[in-house]
């Protein structure tokens, strides 16, 4: 039973793959632009090139990109090279391939984002429950309503006056990127101690508007928790109240919490994308900027897709997790 | 009224944040000339002065006419796919969850998967096709195009719990049609909700349209404040230290989306009393 | 009722709940003492204070809710002016709660033998994995619970599984007086009278008290040696099983008992007529005054005091 559950969340899982990939490649192809003759139309007018060798050379390119056969040939070519793990050229960036300009980038989106979503998940749930026991310190009433209106707010905003505050006005971090400027990588701590510096303020941004949004459910599952029955035969057993808190309550109220973890990534990963292009940040986001700036469509085919497949498998992941948090969800009736 | 607003904060704060913007857009509207929101209308780059309230941009536009001219489209926007969302999402949820059965799996499992999709991505997708040529209402319908998921679901949870009361039973029994029974029953005690629901809704879709126009994939022409902050990027206004430039929107943006939040806030109090409890 | 005699004394014990619109008193004046090795019924009506009794016993009574005045021993020490710690070790080791089981009373996503660990290890038990697992066991095999309950989570237990883990949850620090709150309010009567076996078999092993807190007075007549019958937060009258059924003293008592129905006489069922009174809205002298049907002038303006009959029972009426 354990196994069949798996395999039909993984089903799931294939099922959205083919689905973005399917939208991915008709939804462009509703508007009627072919993206390679209006790039080359674009370089054109940039350059001053004669009108008359634009048709060969789109021709050419057509070719090239399999533009000139029928749709549905297309589609299943594009479905092939997409399971081949092929996303084609990037137009703007020729030769450069466009799963090699994304596995550039995307370490440093997965470094950014797990690591915020870690830091926000654990302090904000921690805080919430804190904030709901008798016994916590009363100076962390106080936290709540800021951290309340931050969350209303996207993070590219609150990146935008940090980025203003911290790196213009009082010059504490850098603005921009995710290294100085003209240093080379290289696996030394100097070089790991300037990333590091360069990724405060874009995590920070995403941090503290997160944390708001974990905190105020999980205190609100908390509260809820500690009315229920078995809490209050915890405190007839004599637990200490540490105990209770850890075991009794926090386990509990985690719960519907980790569900929310799951539902949230796609908007943490829309909201982390603005941010990295106000901060330069070297990941995805910026790439997807520069694609859409410079209407490299294969670029941006490529990049929602992953996002798409990564989405796809993280939730996978959670999904499979979760039964094993919660012994009354069995693999069996989910 | 006023002692309901004095319980329940959130709205009032809410009603009192939105209701500084219509009073700044309405005013705006008959004090502040809106051609000057175009560019090459005025100096560039001028700081706040008494001739210019909120400065100049690089482009020659006034910033205070900006403000004026473009916080009602970047509302505009928000509202109608907000509106038309909402719309969409009650007439699938209530139709998934009165009649159960094929229907209500069909609607739900395209609601999870497409939410699992990120929003943005797929709205991305859309508007590069159209770059360059989009105008406000285009943005307006492709975000409604995806505003519709999630309050599917939250709707429809709701209306899952309503239908098990009794007066539902009764009704049934009484010889009402479905279409009626949703329409006198279910909806009016849905209001409230519904009303929150549609508050963060257009939220939302205000959030998703002010992302894609910072990417640049907005209505070029249009002096809204999403595109406002795409030109400051543009310009990396920042760095050059022309803080007037992204201060005014960011200010606006901020007052709308806190404004939207605390009110969503404040209908969900209403909405579901045992939430009525002080933070 | 001798000091040195009595295991668990109760004295004039209040108990009132802070309400926008007035205290109200949810505990009023209760006063009884508990022998050592004794069983004692605490029986009332929903709402007439029994359940607050038992968590005001063991010092959990919760904001808005607060203990106004008088005074709880064990053996000899006086609970009240106890540190929180103290009466955190006392509870369990000293007093335990067996709480409704078959409901929510037990943590749903801990096993049963870590849910009995737990309480051990707070206890300041400094038993090895093994010997913790062997004590484990022992308490399951006592309460009638197969050895691989241990493993098991709660909702893989039925109601009456459930109930005899509370059980043996409750006795795994040999306390010397046990509070079993309505433990078998929804179980079927079969599963019934085996949970009640089980707690009377656990108690004379450990040669424990009990206090049974319920509203069922067949139950009651069954298991208890002694029975205080609660009314609107007072204790209306306190009496050995026998002479309660027999020759109860208080009105209230004796419609109580007049409502069983008996196999030997078939009848009309006999009620009580009217609505216990809301404790914010308590009528004048004597509570029960409204229906009662001996109700007399002095009932409906003076409050009855406590009377002793003798050293094992007590009633508070101006008739008996």
């Amino acid at each position: 039973m354990q196994a069949l559950y798996i395999v039909k969340r993984f089903g799931v899982f294939l099922l959205i793959v083919w689905l973005a990939a399917t939208l991915n490649f008709f939804l462009p192809k509703l508007s009627g632009q072919d993206p390679v003759r209006t790039k080359l139309l674009e370089q054109a007018a940039l350059g001053g090139y004669v009108q008359g060798g634009i048709e060969e050379m789109v021709k050419v390119y057509q070719q090239k990109f399999g533009l000139d056969k029928p749709l549905w040939r297309q589609y299943l070519t594009y479905l092939g090279e997409v399971s081949h793990g092929d996303l084609n050229y990037s137009i703007a960036n020729y030769p450069r391939t466009v799963v090699g300009m994304i596995s550039e980038a995307l370490p440093w989106t997965i470094g950014l984002l797990g690591v915020t979503t870690i830091l926000s998940f654990a302090i904000g749930t921690l805080l919430g429950a804190l904030l709901a026991w008798p016994g916590a310190p009363r100076w962390m009433r106080w936290l709540m309503p800021p951290l309340w209106a931050l969350h209303a707010i996207p993070f590219f905003l609150l990146g935008l006056v940090l980025m203003w505050l911290l790196a213009f006005q009082f010059q504490l971090l850098p603005i921009f990127g995710g290294y100085s400027a003209g240093t080379n990588p290289a696996p030394t701590w100097g070089f790991a101690l300037d990333v590091l510096r360069h990724a405060i303020l874009p995590a920070l941004s995403i941090i503290l508007v997160s944390v708001g949004g974990w905190a105020l459910p999980m205190r609100g599952m908390m509260v809820t928790t500690m009315g229920e029955d078995y809490v209050t035969f915890a405190e007839a057993k004599g637990l200490r109240s540490s105990t209770i808190f850890t075991r009794y309550c926090m386990r509990n109220a985690i719960l519907p919490q980790t569900t929310g973890l799951a539902l949230a990534l796609g908007q943490i990963l829309s909201g982390a994308v603005l941010v990295e292009v106000i901060f330069g940040y070297p990941g995805i986001g910026t790439l997807l900027f520069q694609a859409i700036e410079e209407n490299d469509f294969f670029l941006i085919q490529g990049i929602v897709l992953t996002v798409i497949v990564a989405l796809g498998f993280a939730t996978f992941v959670l999904d499979v997790v979760y039964p094993l948090l919660d012994p009354r969800i069995s693999y069996r009736r989910a | 009224m006023l002692g309901y607003l004095r319980r329940n904060i959130s709205l009032g704060v809410g009603i009192g944040l939105l209701g500084i913007l219509v009073i700044f857009m309405v005013v705006g509207a008959f004090t502040v000339d809106t051609s000057a929101a175009q560019p090459l209308s005025v100096p560039a780059l001028q700081p706040p002065s008494w001739d210019y309230p909120f400065g100049t941009d690089r482009q020659g536009r006034d910033l205070l006419a900006v403000m004026v001219a473009g916080t009602p489209l970047t509302l505009w926007i928000g509202f109608i796919a907000g509106f038309i969302g909402v719309g969409v999402a009650a007439v699938l949820a209530f139709t998934a969850a009165y009649y159960g059965g094929v229907v209500d799996t069909v609607i739900r499992s395209i609601a999870d998967i497409g939410l699992t999709i990120p929003g943005l991505l797929v709205l991305i997708i859309i508007a590069v096709s159209l770059k360059g040529s989009l105008t406000v209402n285009q943005m307006a319908i492709i975000i409604a195009l995806l505003a519709w998921l999630s309050p599917t679901r939250t709707i429809r949870s709701q209306v899952l719990t309503l239908r098990q009361r009794g007066y539902v039973e009764i009704a049934r029994l009484n010889g009402m049609s479905g279409p009626e029974i949703i329409f006198r029953e279910l909806v009016p005690n849905l209001l409230p909700y519904l009303a929150a629901t549609l508050v963060s809704s257009v939220s939302a879709a205000i959030l998703a349209s002010v992302g894609l126009e910072v990417l640049g994939l907005g209505p070029v022409e249009a002096p809204d404040l999403g595109m406002t902050l795409y030109w400051v990027q543009f310009n990396a206004a920042i760095i050059n230290g022309w803080w007037w430039w992204w201060t005014a929107p960011l200010g606006v943006i901020i007052i709308v989306f806190l404004g939207l939040f605390f009110l969503t806030a404040g209908l969900d109090e209403i909405a579901n009393p045992r939430l009525r409890r002080t933070v | 009722m001798g000091v040195s005699t009595s295991i668990l004394r109760v004295e004039k014990l209040c108990v009132a709940y802070d309400h926008p619109l007035g205290a109200v008193r949810a505990v009023d004046d209760v006063s009884f003492a508990l022998r050592p090795r004794e069983r004692f019924g605490l029986a009332g009506e929903s709402g007439s204070g029994k359940s607050t009794m038992a968590l005001a016993i063991l010092r959990m009574i919760k904001p808005p809710g607060r203990i106004e005045g008088g005074e709880v021993w064990l053996e000899d020490t006086a609970l009240s002016g106890l540190a929180d710690d103290v009466i955190r070790r006392l509870r369990l080791a000293g007093i335990a709660m067996v709480p409704q089981g078959s409901m929510n009373s037990l943590n749903p996503v801990v096993r049963i033998r870590d849910q009995i660990a737990d309480a051990l290890a707070d206890h300041g038990s400094r038993l090895s994995r093994r010997e913790v697992a062997e004590r484990v066991h022992s308490l399951l095999v006592q309460v009638g619970l197969p050895p691989e309950a241990a493993d098991r989570y709660p909702h893989e237990l039925s109601g009456g599984m459930k109930q005899r883990a509370c059980i043996a949850i409750a006795i795994c620090l040999r306390p010397k007086v046990i509070i079993a709150d309505e433990p078998t309010s929804a179980l079927d009567v079969v599963v019934q009278r085996q949970v009640m076996e089980t707690l009377g078999r656990v108690q004379q092993r450990l040669d424990a008290a009990v206090i049974l807190v319920g509203h069922d007075m067949g139950l009651m007549a069954q298991f208890v040696d002694r029975l205080g019958i609660m009314y609107a937060g007072r204790l209306v009258e306190v009496a050995p099983i026998r002479d309660i059924i027999t020759a109860p003293r208080h009105p209230y008592t004796r419609l109580l008992i007049d409502s069983l129905p008996s196999l030997d006489h078939k009848g009309q069922f006999v009620g009580i007529p009217g609505l216990a009174p809301l404790l914010r809205e308590l009528p004048p002298g004597c509570a029960f005054h409204p229906r009662c049907p001996m109700a007399e002038a002095r009932c409906r303006s003076e409050k009855p005091a406590v009377r002793a009959f003798g050293a094992d029972a007590t009633a508070a009426c101006h008739l008996a």
